[in-house]
């Protein structure tokens, strides 16, 4: 059990500590442990700062990605990282860029851009995110990750928000971070049996150091229009505030293309809803699918690294939801999104009466 | 004061069926008040045409222009007004039927243009991956979740 310590010793330490670093009174090798995880610290408090490190490090090193597919099987691949100057770099055969709130995505030797921030909506619509309203968090030492020593962040559906009964659920997500510098080297997401459903963890991490930010690595320039926030205002009013078992909208956004994109997050998984308005073209759907019914439904259903991917149509929309979250929660988000409305059905109606004046 | 007239992309996220109750309100005054509003809305209408390409059959060369002229000519209650005075006037009957026509061309056209497209669409799987993994990490911590979509072998190929 970790033994805890007065918040105000840890504040002194912790401003006493940026003092020494900021005025080079600690040597290079005790610079990083201003960043080291307090004995202390909540689970939720581990992982906001985990959150927030990999922008504070320069490193390099190597991840291995795993995840299972619909049969069974597990893959694995290697990816390379590196964080320099502020840009994360990741990826060799696919690379992705992160820049501040901006992503980039190499394609056909082509930089697009995928994001762009703010990714702030505004609008009384969005829900502040209270991970332990849902979870339990549990701290103890974790496993030795890419030979550093860890601090292990157990999660678990707590009593409060299990509906089916009174006892915290099991383990659901284990999150490594790194004692010294806060960075989280490992997660992992384990399925009902308690096997690894999705894992990312690195292997190799060579000396991380306070970022310096001289700004000599830019990102290179990027092709492509970004996603935009806007009010849910701007939007039909079929967004809900709300989606599944505790997920609240914490972003709202529209591409260029017209798709509607709202983003959900529970404190520890998130989830995107893609919303286009049109019919389904199954035949541009990809191969290596999985179809369902479920809640009146015909799901096409796709087990990616990065999560589930499930599609469906209603009422002349497509409907895209894409998360990491465990399927109980899926299924959930499915059965809370919209159905045909009656709105829908004047739409038809109407249709059919103006067919010929489509556009 | 005059309210100024609708941006071009609220015109388009009318013609796309993207709009609240009270934008459709508004664009809806716009259109009966502005004669700019109308050539603008019918401009984006063609443009989008003109991009997407139409697998319905076309129509005459003339009709939009008909009904452009039509809209221009007044509002729906003008045309409604000179319905009725067709009816009580029965020397100017050709005038009430051009009426007649241009308010149920008129209503054609907006109604057309506030049902959504039935276009068929493309969910772009891998794109749609691609710009969660974007939007989590940056709320997220960036590595794990964009380490798995530089993954060249994971998820669907599009």
């Amino acid at each position: 059990m970790r033994r805890r310590t007065p918040w105000i010793a840890r504040a002194a330490a912790a401003v006493v500590g940026g003092v020494l670093v900021a005025s080079g009174m600690l040597p290079d090798g005790f610079a990083s442990s201003s960043f080291a995880a307090s004995e202390d610290e909540s689970g939720v408090e581990l992982l906001a700062r985990a959150r927030d490190a990999a922008a504070n490090f320069d490193f390099t090193g190597e991840v291995v990605v795993e995840w299972r597919d619909d049969d069974g099987r597990l893959h694995r691949e290697r990816v390379p990282v590196r964080e320099a100057d502020g840009v994360l770099r990741v990826g060799e055969k696919r690379k992705i860029i992160g820049a501040g709130d901006d992503r980039l995505l190499a394609r056909d030797g082509v930089w697009k851009r995928l994001w762009a921030g703010p990714s702030d909506s505004t609008g009384s619509e969005l829900v502040a995110v209270d991970p332990e309203r849902k979870y339990a968090f549990t701290v103890s030492d974790g496993p030795r990750t890419a030979g550093r020593n860890t601090t292990l962040v157990e999660v678990a559906r707590s009593a409060r928000g299990s509906k089916r009964s009174d006892k915290p659920g099991r383990v659901s997500e284990r999150f490594a971070v790194d004692d010294a510098t806060g960075l989280l080297l490992r997660r992992e997401q384990l399925d009902r049996r308690g096997r690894v459903e999705r894992a990312v963890r690195f292997v190799e991490l060579n000396d991380p150091t306070p970022a310096s930010m001289s700004g000599s690595d830019d990102a290179p320039s990027a092709k492509g229009s970004a996603p935009k926030a806007i009010a849910k205002t701007n939007v039909a009013a079929d967004v809900p505030a709300r989606l599944g078992h505790g997920f609240a909208l914490t972003g709202l956004y529209r591409a260029a293309d017209g798709t509607t994109h709202a983003f959900y997050s529970d404190g520890i998984y998130t989830a995107s809803v893609f919303r286009q308005d049109g019919e389904l073209d199954r035949q541009e759907l990809p191969d290596d699918s999985t179809s369902t019914d479920f809640a009146g439904r015909t799901l096409t259903t796709y087990s990616t690294p990065s999560g589930a991917v499930v599609v469906w149509a209603d009422d002349d929309r497509v409907f895209t939801l894409v998360s990491d979250a465990p399927k109980r929660d899926l299924d959930a988000m499915v059965r809370d999104l919209p159905e045909a409305s009656e709105a829908g059905t004047a739409t038809e109606v109407a249709r059919f009466v103006f067919g010929p004046f489509r556009w | 004061m005059s309210t100024p007239d609708p941006t071009d992309e609220l015109l388009s996220a009318y013609l796309d069926g993207e709009v609240t109750a009270d934008e459709r309100s508004t664009v809806a005054d716009a259109l009966a008040r502005s004669a700019d509003c109308r050539a603008a809305l019918a401009e984006l209408a063609v443009a989008r045409d003109a991009v997407r390409g139409l697998d319905d059959p076309e129509l005459p060369a003339e009709f939009l222009a008909d009904i452009e002229r039509a809209v221009a000519a007044g509002s729906t209650a003008q045309a409604a007004a000179a319905v009725t005075d067709m009816g009580s006037d029965g020397s100017r009957p050709r005038r009430g039927l051009a009426w007649l026509a241009g308010g149920a061309a008129a209503a054609a056209l907006l109604a057309a243009m506030v049902i959504p497209s039935t276009d068929r669409v493309d969910p772009a799987v891998r794109a749609r991956v691609d710009a969660h993994a974007a939007r989590s990490s940056v709320s997220d911590d960036p590595v794990s979740e964009l380490a798995p979509v530089a993954t060249a072998t994971g998820g669907p190929r599009r």
